[in-house]
């Protein structure tokens, strides 16, 4: 490919360099709009648009005329540059002083008709320390309040609600105003050019002329919102990335797909390792979803997802791989498969009502599922319906221990129909119907043996065998290399087995064990050691 | 067929048949196995080989635990299917058992030695010293069999652990008996093979049929009779002084040959043989008597010692009685001899002839105060000296036990010297040699022709 390459979707409103046009919405009780003064505090360009707040417990707001309506695209967001100098001043979120957020977003068709969004307040992050924050909002998410009528979007601005006057210098300034879905725009990328990374874009975010509010370099790693959109429809990304730390932004005003990891382009190639995503605050209107719009190459290794929302993966058979392995989902979404491969993962206390939408069971291994009481770990998709499939090394923490409908079952079987499952290590995996479907549990556990004399030499001409306490076979063999794997449905667990070993040289044994609920290993066999018969002779 | 020892004989179906719901192994005389029996190892292995190899027996807890190759153990509820099955069993013992308990316990009997006819020749054993009903070994000749000497509770509740004693007792053939306990200096018994000594032959004391027994043909047998007594019965006049006897068998006169003859015959009586007060089972009483060579001997029995009274006479020196003590005593010994005179000693009309001792102690022969030999014919003294007077020989006694001239050491043998001399045809002669505690012991004086004396008259 090339060099990988960052951009944005965003359209300006306004910079904040402007000398001229900014306005007050009706509301304001503080100073006008002052312009290109470099003294004041700017975060991008080379100014902010700043007022003086001299009176106490009442409104200061900048606003910037587009002249024209703004139609914001699906999931789409204002994002807007404001900072408050004396966070101390302002209201706190919930507005317990003046009834207004300490920040908000004021967006309407004039300065006498618009709506607030409440955005932040002395007790919302980055304040009580105060800075820059780049607030985003969805108008077609409802606003919080309105001055006259709410009905379009042109008039963009940004107001704080005081409790206390700065009676000196003009602490509030608004900066950059822009629109769009907000994308931070991956592409390209190899190694020989280098692949696309999050560094990659943060730095191209985080030039003075861009301060694009999406990806920017925070303590501890990188501030996220916005769409992040790992290839385009025209241009795939190579992105390889390892140990990163993603905070992803408090946005109380957004849409819940506004925060969105998307992967797009059937040839992209998307590579994290040890990542990891962290939502800041839970009260945020997104949380972050991932979605992969196109069958890409996903890896995802050693990752961890915490507080996020859902996790839609998209395998094509013969196009793409996807594999998740060594991650850990804590009080995610729930997870569509979709094919993807799943080996050694967590979830843990999934708030969805299905950790995992499945479309093959099979691919899912070795993971570890903890239950918030009230959530499957696997529900199994119309596909699975009268399949039979392999279910290897899971464990559920805090499920349901029987069969039922509680909704805490490990399985839930909506497929529509039969499902066999073949289990093999991990836990007994107790189950739920949906409508028309019945399943079966074969749970298979893995009992490895070896024969052994009293030398500790591994005996290879015996007869080995293995009864319930009815005398029914369980597994046998006429001649044994020495070493066997007997592997069991779980439902056996607890339950008798008598190990029979017969070899002529040696004295008949008969060992009753109890069968286990967990699986050894070869290297750690039950190991069942045969005594001599000095007795057992045929002379011909 | 002989016994089996190689698994390969056996067949399921055949020989034997493994019954793995009732867990019962049934040995069968069919195909190759016959009255010989098979060895328990045998019968072991092949129950293995069938284990190994039959996929129907494979589930069911196996039978055995074999200890050694003489000693198995049948667990987990098996057990040999009837008493036929287990007399088939040779050259182990093994026990029942079931969850650390014993059911029942088996030890074979191995006898060694011979049965002079092994068709007819049948063994009895006793499992408890007063028991008065023996049992017979399964089949006739030497005995490999098993024998159940322990029940359990439910299983015949008894235990025999501690005594067995078999008897091998037929008319007309030596006797033989073994203690097995006390034999082989054992606590107890257990599930293994014993080998013991166990043999008979024909009795040349013997020659008296039971009938001739039963109707006194050939000698008053019905007046040898034996009495047990409860208390020790004091006998005089032995050699070795007095001693105590608690069996007494009166000989009733009869000759000692018929006296063996009529103990032999009863201690294989299924009765009591005690003509006293009291009571003793024929067939497994002690042995009472033993013939070494000529000699008659009592033997010491668990009642003590056996004494035989009212004896023929010519009995005296051939009768040997062992005491309460365990020692044996005896009559008084007269040892007899004689002393052949050669014809120059015979035609001689003044020979004489003297026997001194050789050594005594109050003087040896070549000295004046040698001592005379005297007979013991008479109750005097008779010293052995006299005229040849023509005779070939002069027969002599010697009281063997009782000789003490000149302060010699009775009951020991005499060296003696022994001289004659005649006048007209016998020169001097003397010889030497041994009275020993015989009879017919024979001395020989060979005198020159005497050819210088003269006595012009």
């Amino acid at each position: 490919m090339a060099a990988p390459s960052y951009s944005e979707d965003l359209t300006d409103i306004a910079t904040g360099d402007e000398a001229a046009g900014w306005t007050n919405f009706s509301t304001n009780t503080q100073g006008s709009p002052s312009y290109q003064d470099s003294d004041y505090p700017y975060i991008q360009g080379s100014y902010a648009v700043t007022q003086t707040c001299s009176k106490s417990k009442t409104l200061g707001n900048l606003g910037y005329d587009n002249g024209s309506t703004i139609t914001l695209p699906t999931d789409g967001a204002f994002l807007i540059w404001q900072n408050f100098s004396s966070p101390f001043a302002i209201d706190d979120y919930a507005g317990t002083a003046t009834t207004y957020a300490g920040m908000h977003v004021l967006i309407g068709q004039d300065i006498n008709n618009f709506g607030w969004w409440y955005v932040g307040g002395s007790d919302k992050s980055p304040n009580p320390y105060s800075g820059w924050q780049c607030h985003a909002v969805n108008t077609t998410v409802a606003f919080d309040t309105q001055t006259g009528t709410y009905t379009s979007d042109q008039v963009v601005g940004a107001g704080v609600a005081l409790i206390a006057f700065p009676s000196k210098g003009e602490p509030h300034q608004v900066d950059a105003m822009r629109y769009g879905r907000c994308s931070a725009i991956f592409e390209l990328g190899d190694s020989g050019n280098g692949y696309a990374t999050i560094d990659g874009f943060a730095s191209q975010n985080d030039v003075q002329t861009s301060r694009w509010g999406l990806i920017q370099v925070t303590s501890g790693g990188y501030l996220w919102q916005g769409r992040m959109l790992l290839g385009t429809g025209s241009n795939p990304v190579d992105f390889r990335d390892t140990n990163v730390n993603v905070f992803i932004k408090w946005c109380p005003k957004v849409t819940e797909n506004f925060n969105l990891i998307e992967i797009q382009n059937i040839n992209s190639y998307v590579s994290m390792t040890g990542f990891t995503f962290q939502v800041l605050d839970i009260t945020t209107a997104s949380r972050g979803r991932f979605l992969m719009s196109d069958p890409a190459d996903v890896y995802l290794d050693q990752c961890t997802f915490v507080d996020m929302d859902t996790f839609v993966f998209d395998t094509t058979s013969g196009l793409n791989t996807v594999e998740i392995t060594n991650t850990t989902f804590t009080r995610c979404g729930e997870v569509t498969q979709s094919e993807a491969v799943f080996d050694s993962c967590s979830f843990i206390n999934c708030y969805s009502t299905s950790t995992i939408q499945a479309s093959n069971l099979q691919n899912i291994s070795n993971c570890a599922f903890t239950s918030d009481g009230s959530n499957h770990a696997i529900e199994l998709d119309s596909n699975h319906a009268g399949g039979t499939y392999s279910l290897i090394g899971c464990t559920y923490n805090n499920y349901a221990t029987s069969n039922g409908s509680t909704g805490n079952e490990p399985i839930y079987n909506n497929s529509g129909g039969h499902v066999t499952i073949n289990v093999s290590g991990g836990d007994y995996p107790y189950y739920r119907n949906g409508p028309g479907s019945t399943t079966t549990i074969v749970q298979s556990i893995d009992w490895y043996f070896e024969i052994q004399n009293s030398a500790g030499t591994i005996v290879t001409n015996a007869e080995f065998r293995i009864y319930d306490s009815n005398g029914n076979q369980l597994y046998g063999v006429e001649t044994s290399d020495g070493t066997e794997l007997y592997s069991f449905d779980g439902s056996l667990s607890g339950t008798t087995a008598r190990i029979v070993v017969l070899s002529l040289d040696y004295l008949y044994l008969s060992q009753t064990l109890t069968h286990p609920t967990t699986s050894n290993t070869a290297s750690a066999p039950i190991v069942l050691t045969l005594t001599g018969d000095r007795v057992y002779d045929n002379p011909t | 067929m002989a016994k089996i020892v190689d698994p390969d004989f056996l067949n399921q179906g055949t020989e034997v048949t493994i019954d793995a719901t009732n867990l019962t192994i049934a040995l069968h005389i069919a195909g190759n196995l016959s009255t010989d029996g098979v060895s328990l190892k045998a019968l072991y292995s092949f129950i293995k080989e069938e284990w190994r190899y039959d996929s129907t027996l494979i589930p069911v807890l196996f039978p055995f635990t074999p200890i050694t190759d003489e000693q198995f153990e049948l667990i987990n509820g098996w057990d040999f299917a009837d008493t036929a099955s287990e007399l088939l069993v040779r050259d182990g013992g093994w026990a029942v058992t079931q969850g650390g308990t014993t059911n029942k316990a088996f030890f074979n009997l191995t006898t060694l030695g011979s049965f002079q006819d092994s068709g007819s020749d049948t063994a009895y054993y006793i499992q408890a010293a007063d028991q008065t009903a023996v049992v017979y070994t399964n089949l006739t000749g030497p005995v490999n069999q098993a024998i159940q000497y322990y029940a359990g509770a439910g299983y015949g509740d008894y235990d025999y652990s501690t005594y067995f004693k078999i008897f091998l007792r037929e008319q007309g053939k030596t006797f033989d008996s073994y203690d097995l306990l006390s034999e082989q200096n054992l606590a107890s018994l257990t599930y293994r093979k014993y080998a013991l000594p166990l043999s008979n032959s024909s009795d040349a004391n013997i020659s008296a049929s039971d009938n001739d027994i039963e109707t006194d043909t050939g000698a008053s047998y019905s007046s040898i009779v034996v009495t047990y007594y409860a208390s020790p019965q004091t006998k005089t006049g032995f050699v070795q002084g007095s001693g105590n006897f608690h069996v007494i068998i009166d000989a009733g006169g009869q000759a000692r040959g018929y006296v063996y003859e009529k103990i032999q015959y009863l201690l294989r009586q299924d009765a009591d043989i005690d003509s006293g007060a009291g009571y003793s089972y024929g067939k497994t009483a002690d042995e009472l008597l033993q013939f070494v060579g000529s000699d008659l001997y009592t033997l010491l029995t668990s009642d003590g010692g056996v004494f035989i009274d009212n004896i023929n006479a010519d009995d005296t020196n051939n009768l040997y009685f062992v005491t309460d003590a365990g020692t044996t005593v005896y009559y008084p010994y007269v040892a007899t001899g004689s002393i052949a005179f050669n014809d120059n000693l015979q035609n001689d009309a003044d020979a004489y002839f003297w026997m001194f001792f050789t050594t005594n102690p109050s003087g040896d022969y070549g000295t004046a105060n040698a001592v005379i030999v005297e007979d013991s014919s008479d109750s005097t003294a008779n010293q052995i000296a006299g005229l040849v007077a023509g005779a070939s020989a002069y027969q002599f006694t010697f009281d063997y036990d009782g000789n003490t001239q000149g302060g010699r050491t009775q009951g020991t043998d005499a060296n003696v010297t022994i001289v004659a001399i005649g006048l007209n045809t016998a020169q001097y002669v003397s010889t030497t040699g041994t009275i020993s505690r015989s009879k017919g012991q024979s001395f020989s004086l060979v005198a020159p022709l005497e050819r210088n004396y003269s006595n012009p008259a």
